[in-house]
């Protein structure tokens, strides 16, 4: 059981390297709390999704530590690490939907996870869906879905098992001004609803978010 | 949704995705089964001809002159107690004359006025005790007990015969166990061909924190469920095919039901075990 800890993500002078030696991130620290949001910046090939494969204990430091939730992640650890995991949510980048399975059941599937009961199951997935609009899409398959309905479906999986922690790779990406704005603005709604966020995207955005440090990520270095 | 509501519904999904492939790998299996079937058939129908062509297996004693006949009924006792003996007859001097006589069709001792023909035990063996090794042990001791010097029986024969079924053994085996690794390859195989479709929705099963039950049950329970549907299908077939021959010489022995029944129940955890190691490499 994780104890509820000071930081959901603390880093401290963090060094990852590539498969081939190369350093991607260098000296890099950071850290949230509970309740609060980072927003990363940075462009192509800055290091920003690798920080997010930090968190996701699909890799590790060469140095310094990562905690998640208190709890350092080692190679070994990968009980703990799938724990973690069901304490993240995602939106965009990995974190894609799984063609084969339903609005409803891509939803789900934290919970399906977790172990929970179905009759709470179905209350949750209800509530999720009419939240973000998202009940008259239920049984329809991800290839249906335009991209903002997409990525709305992806908040809802990242929310519905109330996951402390949302990880948000490039959520505006190929988007206009008016659909990023929608997005960011149910972003915000997550935010606001005591959840901490980490978003990635290539420019820092116009929109804010409550409790919200904005770095910028240059050449591993983290600013 | 439980989570095996979701394990049945993936394999579903799984086969209703793949269809040619699923039966392809049940195709596949089948025929594999069907060759071990064949194998296991003929394998016993060896053993049984062996058996019948043993189970008439007969040793004689032959008795030295110096014995008297007041102890015939002592040595007689004596031989009943050996371990393995069924049956024991005492053939006397004159049974074997006319033994002969039936056997040349004329008596060629008529002018001999002693019959020179020694007294001697007919033995028959319970089937287990028909080997090499438990007949010369039996030899042993009737030598021992009858102070007889001449004991025959069809040794070199019964050798023969035992090297033979030893190697249709062996060879049987090495060829079962051959396909039964041929059928696990072939299922570990087609999982893997299916996992590999799939990919990109296991990979975020595991960023969504998914155990690697959860994960490859699905697809362990797709190996067992191919498994035992091939096993179930070579059966039938070879049952069939048992039916519709009329014309052989040789007895064909079916294993029995309950046999085969627990044949199907280990494909099915063959399959099982396959499928897990089919989806193995793409967990963690």
């Amino acid at each position: 059981m994780l104890k509820a800890p000071d930081c959901l993500v603390e880093m401290h002078n963090v060094e990852l390297r590539s498969d081939r030696g190369m350093p991607v991130l260098k000296g890099l620290s950071l850290s949230v709390e509970p309740g609060n949001s980072a927003i990363i910046a940075g462009p192509s090939g800055s290091g920003k999704s690798s920080l997010l494969d930090l968190v996701l204990g699909r890799r590790f430091a060469a140095s310094g530590s990562v905690e998640i939730f208190g709890k350092v992640l080692t190679p070994r650890g990968k009980r703990m690490i799938r724990g973690i995991r069901r304490r993240i949510g995602g939106v965009g980048g990995p974190f894609g939907l799984i063609p084969t399975l339903t609005v409803a059941d891509n939803v789900l599937l934290p919970l399906v996870i977790a172990g929970e009961r179905p009759s709470m199951q179905k209350e949750r997935l209800f509530k999720t869906l009419s939240e973000l609009s998202l009940l008259s899409h239920a049984a329809d398959y991800p290839g249906r879905l335009t991209r903002v309905q997409y990525t709305l479906v992806q908040v809802a999986r990242s929310t519905i098992a109330n996951q402390p922690l949302v990880l948000i790779d490039e959520p505006a990406a190929g988007l206009d001004q008016q659909t990023s704005t929608q997005v960011f603005e149910y972003l915000f709604r997550v935010a606001v609803s005591g959840r901490s966020l980490i978003i990635v995207c290539s420019e820092l955005p116009l929109h804010e978010l409550p409790n919200c440090r904005r770095y910028q990520l240059t050449d591993g270095v983290l600013a | 949704m439980s989570r095996w509501s979701f394990v049945w519904r993936e394999l579903g999904r799984n086969i209703r995705r793949n269809p040619g492939t699923a039966f392809s790998a049940v195709l596949s299996l089948s025929l594999l089964f069907v060759l071990f079937n064949m194998f296991w058939v003929a394998a016993r129908s060896t053993d049984e001809l062996y058996q019948s062509l043993t189970a008439d297996m007969q040793m004689e004693v032959f008795l030295p002159d110096s014995l008297a006949d007041s102890s015939i009924a002592r040595i007689s006792a004596q031989v009943q107690t050996i371990p393995g003996i069924r049956s024991s007859s005492y053939v006397t001097r004159e049974a074997a004359r006319d033994e002969l006589v039936s056997l040349m069709g004329v008596d060629l001792l008529a002018n001999d006025t002693l019959n020179p023909l020694p007294r001697s035990f007919v033995l028959t063996f319970a089937p287990e005790y028909l080997t090499i090794e438990r007949l010369t042990d039996i030899e042993a001791r009737l030598a021992q007990s009858t102070g007889s010097a001449q004991i025959q029986y069809g040794r070199k024969w019964l050798e023969n015969t035992e090297q033979t079924r030893g190697v249709v053994r062996k060879v049987g085996l090495i060829i079962g166990l051959l396909i039964l690794l041929a059928t696990v390859v072939s299922s570990a195989n087609n999982i893997h061909l299916m996992s590999r479709a799939r990919v990109a929705g296991l990979t975020q099963m595991q960023l969504l924190g998914a155990g690697r039950g959860l994960i490859a049950m699905p697809f362990v329970l797709e190996g067992a469920l191919i498994g035992a549907l091939a096993s179930g299908i070579a059966w039938i077939v070879v049952i069939y095919g048992r039916a519709q021959l009329t014309f052989v010489k040789v007895a064909i022995s079916m294993p029995e039901t309950e046999d085969i029944l627990i044949f199907c129940l280990l494909t099915f955890l063959l399959g099982a075990i396959s499928g897990y190691y089919g989806v193995r490499r793409l967990l963690d």
